[in-house]
Order: structure tokens, then C-alpha cells, then sequence
């Protein structure tokens, strides 16, 4: 096998499938609260799923 | 990168986090974090392995030897390596560490990748998915395996596919065998489902098995039995997603489906219970006369619980071919509402262009089912198309022989009824529906045809308003 530079051909971005219940709906502002805690709305480091 | 970064670089480790999966397909790799569901797929990156494991492997051996194993130079591999990974670890796809504990916590551009070799792309915002499957479409892999571990179920649901309530567990031995193969041919995403999963005997330690096999772990459950031992056993082994059907928004309406009362106040505990532990938990409800009434309702509770819900009006004939279980399914004017209900730029009408000679669709390409009896099928719900059992044969042997090479070259051509149809664009044409329902994959499922026919006056009736 030879030596071939290796490169990312394609990246999905985060998702979440709490997306239909997720309380960040409007992303413009790209914080929410709940429960008297601000939230930053960011998929890939969401709160709410905890599991980022 | 500055220059003091990358010679700190190079006496670190790599290794994958907790929730990054990584596969060989082909020379390239694919990446997937089941806490994002984000991917990436890199060509090429077979010469890189080593980075992609979960054994902390150190930079500076990497680089040595692949230099030394591919005679190329030191200088040129570190590049490629720190270009290649720094992004990597900025998005969470890998750590990076001091040493093997912390990471616990000449250019060749001119060379054509396999995957643009394989298929033109259409366009760069393919997703890792879109050119994984292409890749499939050339190289079948069983990507995804789906295993009824028992046909024993909880409840009766009045629509279910499945045509028997046997006491049938698959073997414990047997399926730590499969597993073994699965995971050696590439396996990556393992469903465990039923009947009711959570009835067989030995449920907590095959999900310690597929963690071992280091699978991405889906459980479809009715959950009626999810006790604490069963939802700490979920969370320890790390499932991607539990999914589970509320058939409506009170006791009543899916007590009324499931037949069995008590069934809602279950599930509802358990969905709530999993949620808090942090798993991701996702609602499907199949649509019927008995519960249609209920979309918005059963919708909020999603949304009050923070979890998906996804709806779906195509019941499915049972897989000893009886349909008795259709008369619950939507009258025409029933079907009409619901899909005039939704966005209708979200349903496929009558736009895609039809390829006689392309694939239908993945059957064969990269899932395969096998039941609690231990036959391998080809796809959800289609018990009775046996392709082997697993006593006897190897998942190698089944997803080469024969019958599964058949499956994976059919093509529209085959489908006679089908190809000359003129609702086909309407049409989402699946012979694993087809041979429940008419025991051919290739004569059509009369309720496909039938959702096709609404969909078409939808969109007549649309484009005329």
C-alpha cells in the first residue's frame, strides 16, 4: 500500500434527536433558559442531553 | 499550530473519547460521536489506525512508524498527522493527552480517493453518510445489525408485524459468536429489540456484550420492564438511544392499542426515569383509526420531556402474511389529513427522477436482522425470508450467499406492476413490505399503493388550489 495523505472528505455537523422537544428554538439569540439557568445554545455541547 | 505547540505535540497521545466510534472501510476511516451524532469520514486514513483506537497511542510512535512502514518522510507523515488531527480533537472526534492517562480524558493530492473513485459527487454537502452508503452500494457491509432477542412480548399491540409471541430467547453463545463476526466484517451499530427485549433472561449481560464488541447500542423497547436494574444497565453501557412507541397521550387510547392496561403509566415512568439518567430516548408512534386524534397531544409530551417523536401512517402486514392487523390502519380520508398536515416540501411527491437500473433501495447493502429463532433476514419486520441461521452459518456466509446477493441486485426493472406505475414517484416502494403483504418482494404492497394514490391527489389538488 502506498503512502497517501489522508483528509476528511466529509463532516456532519452535531444533531441532536431532542431536537422536536429542545427549549433552544430560537437560535438567534443563542441562549435559552430553564429552570433559572441560561443556557448557550450549541448542539455539540447541549446541557439538556447532558451528554456532550 | 505554533511552533512551540507542535513540539509539544509530539510527546502527547491519542485516543478516541468515550463516545467516538471509529471504522476501517476500505483505506478510510469514519468517525461517529453518539453524544452529537456528528461524523466525519477521511480518506485515506488507514495509515494513520493506530490514532483512531482506544488504547492511547503515543504521536511520536505514530509518526515513526509510519515514516519507517510506508518509507516516507518524517517530516512530510508529521505534517500530515497534526493537520489531520488537530481539527479531530478541536471537535471532540479524539483526545489528546501528556501521557496514556490524560489521553484517557511529498503531498499526494493528485491521487484519487476511493470513495470519488467509486461514484461522482454529486455535490461537497454530502454528508460522511451519503458517501459511506454509496461506498456500501459497491462494497455490501453489514454496518448495522438488528436482533430480536426474544419473540415473548409484554403487550398484543393491535397493528404489530410480528405474527407470533413464542417463548423463543436466542442463545446466549450464539450471539456472543455473531457478535464476534459482525464486529470482524465492520459491524458498527447494533439494534436490540423483540418482541420485548427486556424479557430475555440474559438482557444486562448482552448489553455488557455489545459494549465489549464496542458497538454503537440502540434498544427498542416497549419498556414495560424497565426496572432500575434494567435503566442503570442502559445508562452504564453507554446506549446510544432508547427508542420506544407511545400509541397515544393517555392510558385510554394506548392502553386501548397495546392491550395491555397499566402499559401507558410504564412506559411514561420509564421514558421519564431514562431521560433523567441521560439517555437519549426517542417516541415513534405508527398511526391508526384508534389514536390519530392524538398527534398534537402526544407531540407536546416530546416536547415537555425533551425527546423526539416521530409519527408513521404505514402499517405493516404481518410476517406470516395475515392482515388482519390492517383494519386499524388510517381510511384514505384519514391518510389525506395527516399528509395535508404536513409540510408538504417534506414529502417526496412526484420530483425525484426514477432509475430503472438503480438499487430501490439498502436491502442488502449494509443491515442485516436476525431473529430469536437465529435465522438471519434481510430487513425490520420480514421474519419469515429466511437467508440462514446462525447455528449453522456465519454472517460472512449469509451476507455473501446467495439469496442476499439476489436481494442487493434488485432493481426496478424487476418490480413489473411497479415500473410502468404512474403514482412511482409517489411511491416509497419497500419488498420487504411487499413480501408480507403479498409473500413477492416484487408485487407491491397494496397499502404502499395506496398512500402513493393520496399523496398524488394531495399534490394534484395542491398545485390546482
Amino acid at each position: 500500500m502506498a503512502y497517501k495523505k489522508p483528509q476528511i472528505v466529509a463532516k456532519s455537523a452535531a444533531r441532536c434527536s431532542y431536537v422536536a422537544g429542545c427549549p433552544a428554538k430560537d437560535a438567534t439569540t443563542g441562549k435559552y433558559t430553564k429552570g433559572g439557568v441560561t443556557y448557550s445554545h450549541n448542539c455539540a455541547k447541549c446541557e439538556i442531553s447532558g451528554r456532550a | 499550530m505554533s511552533v512551540i505547540r507542535r513540539i509539544q505535540l509530539i510527546k502527547m497521545y491519542l485516543t478516541l473519547p468515550r463516545n467516538v466510534y471509529a471504522r476501517t472501510y476500505g483505506e478510510s476511516i469514519y468517525l461517529f460521536n453518539q453524544a452529537t451524532w456528528a461524523s466525519v469520514l477521511i480518506e485515506n486514513a488507514i495509515i494513520f489506525k493506530d490514532v483512531f483506537s482506544r488504547t492511547p497511542t503515543s504521536i511520536e510512535q505514530i509518526i515513526n512508524k509510519t515514516s519507517e512502514n510506508f518509507q516516507h518522510p518524517y517530516s512530510c507523515v508529521k505534517s500530515d498527522l497534526y493537520e489531520l488531527v488537530i481539527p479531530l480533537v478541536a471537535e471532540g472526534f479524539l483526545l489528546c493527552g501528556g501521557n496514556d492517562s490524560d489521553s484517557q480524558t511529498k503531498s499526494n493530492s493528485e491521487q484519487v480517493p476511493i470513495f470519488r473513485n467509486h461514484y461522482e459527487r454529486k455535490e461537497e454537502s454530502e454528508s460522511p453518510e451519503d458517501l459511506l452508503y454509496m461506498y456500501f452500494h459497491k462494497n455490501p457491509t453489514p454496518f448495522e445489525l438488528d436482533i430480536d432477542l426474544t419473540q415473548a412480548c409484554t403487550e398484543r399491540c393491535i397493528h404489530c408485524y410480528a405474527s407470533n409471541y413464542d417463548t423463543y430467547s436466542l442463545d446466549l453463545e450464539l450471539l456472543k459468536k455473531t457478535f464476534g463476526e459482525f464486529r470482524a466484517m465492520g459491524g458498527l451499530k447494533v439494534k436490540l429489540t423483540g418482541g420485548e427485549c427486556m424479557l430475555h433472561q440474559n438482557f444486562v449481560d448482552i448489553l455488557d456484550m455489545a459494549r465489549a464488541h464496542d458497538f454503537v447500542i440502540s434498544v427498542l423497547s416497549n419498556l414495560t420492564l424497565c426496572t432500575d436494574i434494567n435503566k442503570n444497565a442502559i445508562k452504564n453501557a453507554d446506549v446510544a438511544v432508547v427508542q420506544t412507541s407511545l400509541y397515544g397521550a393517555d392510558a385510554q387510547t394506548h392502553d386501548t392499542i397495546t392491550r395491555r392496561p397499566g402499559s401507558f403509566e410504564q412506559t411514561m415512568k420509564a421514558i421519564k426515569d431514562l431521560t433523567k439518567l441521560g439517555v437519549q430516548v426517542q417516541l415513534h408512534c405508527p398511526l391508526m383509526r384508534q389514536n390519530v386524534h392524538a398527534i398534537e397531544d402526544i407531540k407536546k409530551i416530546g416536547e415537555n420531556i425533551g425527546v423526539k417523536t416521530t409519527f408513521d401512517a404505514a402499517i405493516m402486514t404481518r410476517a406470516n402474511h395475515d392482515n388482519n392487523n390492517l383494519e386499524c390502519a388510517l381510511s384514505d380520508d384519514m391518510l389525506y389529513q395527516y399528509l395535508k398536515d404536513q409540510n408538504i416540501e417534506n414529502i417526496s411527491m412526484g420530483k425525484d427522477p426514477v432509475v430503472p437500473d438503480a438499487p430501490i433501495c439498502n436491502i442488502g447493502i449494509a443491515r442485516i436482522c436476525l431473529s430469536a429463532t437465529g435465522h438471519y433476514y434481510p430487513c425490520s419486520g420480514c421474519y419469515g425470508y429466511v437467508l440462514g441461521n446462525c447455528s449453522q452459518m456465519t454472517i460472512s456466509e449469509v451476507w455473501n450467499g446467495e439469496k442476499m446477493t439476489r436481494l442487493r441486485s434488485i432493481r426496478l426493472n424487476d418490480l413489473h406492476k411497479c415500473r410502468s406505475c404512474k403514482l412511482l414517484s409517489y411511491c416509497t416502494i419497500c419488498p420487504a413490505r411487499n413480501y408480507n403483504a403479498t409473500q413477492s418482494l416484487f408485487t407491491p404492497d397494496p397499502m404502499l399503493c395506496r398512500i402513493a394514490q393520496i399523496k398524488h391527489n394531495l399534490v394534484s389538488r395542491e398545485t390546482e388550489a
